[in-house]
């Protein structure tokens, strides 16, 4: 009997759903042709570390406290063939594929102009989530100039160490170390950060950003240079590097100095590929 | 058996709930509807051959309007041509649309459009951060074959795409030549007058705001009318008629050959001539200028520049040597003792104490160009007095990348409103809105 109910019931469900007319999906179900710098970002970001670029303006994935404006076209691979070389590169060699895999940020957008605070400074680069980076400022320079490239390391590698302190903290004792000295005032400081026993005058915004300066700073420095900021720092600022290594080191097995070793050697071939670019341009405007 | 029977019941109700026919108001979901409006509005916009024209104000309470020529194409891509841009360029940059807050239309990388956003005061001279208040997302209002209505996503100002002709892509070199003729004047650039009738207002033109402005006395008091205008291929097209001295007129345009402008309406009768008169005989136009040298020790003006020693006083020249910023202020309270805050490097930051003269500096400067004597120097970590409010100022930054931009003012206690009216030139008008000053440059030529 109750079997003979079900069935009798699902007809009757069944009956009343008959004549439905179903729509067409709502869902963009085409897809479309990708130009060839997509294909370009497909082949070498997208494909093999699962990284979307958002170069193209989209309202909603920018921060909305600036009048922002998309990058030019022609700016967008010069810059990710740099990115490419100063930060993914690196990684891979040092820390392997794995670690990247993990680690990179998932979202990478791309801003033509910088962030503009009404105290003057600029913001260049942030970081968000533990998977998504944001750079600023593409279109105002060559990227591959000594400049771009120098500030484009260091951007980069300061918004990706945020990454990392963003899934593991680093331990709560480097912000203790300097903790009397970070303000938001740190734009008005024009000098005597290395006093303060921060690395720049950025440093001195917090702990994180202290964090993510020293490690920037770190990574794309010489040996020497470096080692005279330590001198300028001092024991607090020598506090930090050693905290800051051991981080690294225990947390992500990450050998710092191999890493700078990698980004420098990457900074001048970025460099070195520029300038034979420009030999080429040159001569063949001849 | 009642159990079976409250079932069957049960399935039944629900069964006839669900079969009732239902009059819908639309006849598609609005998401169809949505993508169907965004469809036509694409098909639109490629079906003209010759593209699309907008007339872009882009702050309407600030800008002119800036002229755009687009032919969109295949692959969502849009050809861009502009009378804002002085080299001529071509863009070709991507658009999308969304239908996150209704119908979008956005132009997704960077284009001639994006000038009038860029915050970059580099891009185009806009203010830093602001830019020309301009938009390249706009909300779509409506498709018809020869218009597309749009409304800026941000600000909701209005901007219509009407369909361009062969003879517009012909007419924009003219359009920028025209404009940019405007700017040419190597002998007298600024004392421009317009006589209509027995009446006569001092005129001015700032090709890069897209702005005129005419002021004169009426009743008694000074009047300082700011006009909005776009290129037109003899000049400048006011976009609204003007009416003075009885009279009304809509283009002026500029006479290369003798630096004059002209009226360009059939039966008007009016005239322009220039002056060689300086800012402060100019004014003596005007009701209140008796009293005006009065309030300028408390209502002083300055210029951005690298201070040059002229005649035994330092003058103020925008030619950026060695200085990155200045940054004015006056004590509202005080005397005609200012401090000039000169930022040389982002390390180092200095502010004098000077006395202003608003007088000529000298032998060999014939202009009303602001100078002042270095009275002392400090080194001071911030800029001094914010939380007293007794001081006013503003900043000219000549080197973008310092930030500032052109210009911001700060620290004003609200007796001034200070208009920009070009790159380096400000119109101040004070607290009874009496009396305006346009405050101009060392012309170069001097």
């Amino acid at each position: 009997m109750k079997k003979w109910l079900l069935i009798w019931s699902l007809a009757v469900l069944f009956a009343a759903c008959s004549d439905e007319d179903f729509h067409p999906s709502i869902l963009e179900v085409e897809e479309e042709e990708l130009s060839e710098l997509d294909q370009w970002i497909m082949d070498n970001f997208t494909k093999p570390y699962n990284i979307e670029i958002l170069y193209q303006w989209e309202d909603f994935e920018s921060n909305q406290d600036y009048n922002l404006v998309p990058p030019e076209e022609d700016k967008v691979r010069p810059f990710l063939e740099v990115i490419k070389t100063v930060w993914v590169d690196p990684y891979l060699k040092v820390a392997g594929d794995d670690f990247f895999a993990t680690l990179c940020p998932k979202q990478v957008m791309l801003i033509g102009s910088a962030g503009y605070n009404e105290d003057g400074t600029y913001l260049l680069g942030e970081a968000a989530g533990g998977n998504k980076i944001t750079m600023y400022n593409l279109n105002y320079d060559d990227p591959k100039s000594d400049n771009m490239v120098l500030q484009y390391v260091h951007n980069f590698h300061h918004e990706f160490s945020h990454i990392l302190h963003q899934t593991v903290e680093y331990p709560e004792s480097f912000g203790l170390v300097t903790a009397d000295v970070y303000t938001s005032n740190w734009a008005t400081v024009s000098s005597g950060w290395f006093q303060s026993g921060c690395i720049s005058n950025y440093a001195m915004a917090d702990a994180d950003e202290d964090f993510a300066e020293m490690f920037s700073y770190y990574v794309h420095s010489t040996e020497q240079q470096w080692d005279s900021y330590m001198l300028a720092g001092g024991e607090k600022i020598q506090e930090k590097e050693t905290l800051l290594l051991n981080y690294m080191q225990s947390v992500w097995g990450v050998d710092m100095d191999a890493l700078r070793a990698e980004v420098l050697t990457a900074i001048e071939k970025v460099k070195q590929e520029a300038a034979e670019e420009e030999a080429a341009g040159e001569s063949s405007d001849n | 058996m009642k159990r079976v029977l409250l079932m069957i019941m049960g399935w039944t109700l629900l069964v006839y709930a669900c079969s009732v026919d239902n009059d819908y108001v639309f006849e598609d979901i609005s998401t169809h509807r949505l993508n169907q409006f965004i469809d036509e509005c694409d098909a639109t916009l490629l079906a003209s051959e010759y593209g699309w024209k907008l007339i872009y104000n882009p702050d309407t309470s600030q800008y002119g309007a800036y002229t755009f020529l687009m032919k969109f194409e295949e692959g969502k891509r849009v050809k861009m041509i502009s009378d804002f841009d002085e080299a001529g360029d071509t863009t070709y940059s991507s658009y999308s649309y969304n239908a996150s807050l209704g119908p979008v239309l956005n132009f997704s990388t960077y284009s001639l459009l994006h000038l009038l956003a860029d915050p970059a005061p580099e891009a185009a001279g806009g203010r830093a951060g602001l830019g020309f208040g301009g938009e390249y997302e706009f909300l779509i209002v409506g498709v018809e074959d020869d218009c597309i209505s749009l409304l800026g996503k941000k600000n909701k100002w209005s901007a219509n795409l009407v369909k361009a002709t062969a003879e517009d892509w012909e007419n924009m070199p003219k359009w920028r030549d025209a404009i940019g003729q405007f700017y040419i004047d190597p002998n007298q650039p600024f004392y421009n007058y317009l006589t209509m009738g027995n009446d006569t207002a001092f005129f001015y033109y700032s090709p890069k705001l897209r702005m005129a402005y005419l002021t004169y006395a009426k009743d008694g008091e000074t009047v300082a009318e700011r006009l909005p205008v776009h290129s037109s291929v003899n000049g400048i097209a006011f976009q609204e008629p003007v009416t003075f001295g009885g009279q009304t007129f809509s283009e002026v345009a500029f006479d290369r050959e003798t630096y004059s402008y002209r009226i360009v309406d059939e039966g008007v009768t009016g005239h322009f001539f220039r002056s060689q008169s300086n800012t402060e005989r100019c004014l003596l136009h005007f009701p209140d200028a008796v009293n005006l040298a009065k309030k300028w020790d408390a209502f002083s003006f300055v210029e951005g520049g690298a201070p040059v020693l002229v005649g035994g006083r330092y003058c103020l020249i925008p030619d950026g040597h060695g200085i990155q910023e200045f940054r004015f202020y006056w004590d509202l309270q005080g005397e005609c003792a200012g401090q000039v805050y000169l930022r040389e490097t982002e390390e180092s930051i200095m502010t004098t104490l000077a006395k202003l003269f608003t007088d000529h500096p000298g032998e060999g400067v014939e202009s009303d160009q602001v100078s002042f004597e270095f009275l002392g120097r400090t080194i001071i970590p911030v800029a001094p007095s914010y939380d007293t409010q007794r001081w006013f100022g503003f900043q000219y930054a000549l080197d973008p990348a310092m930030g500032g931009g052109p210009m911001s003012n700060f620290f004003c206690d609200s007796p001034f409103t200070i208009i920009p009216v070009g790159e380096q030139f400000y119109m101040v008008q004070n607290e009874d809105n009496l009396a305006w000053c346009l405050f101009t440059p060392l012309d170069e030529n001097n």
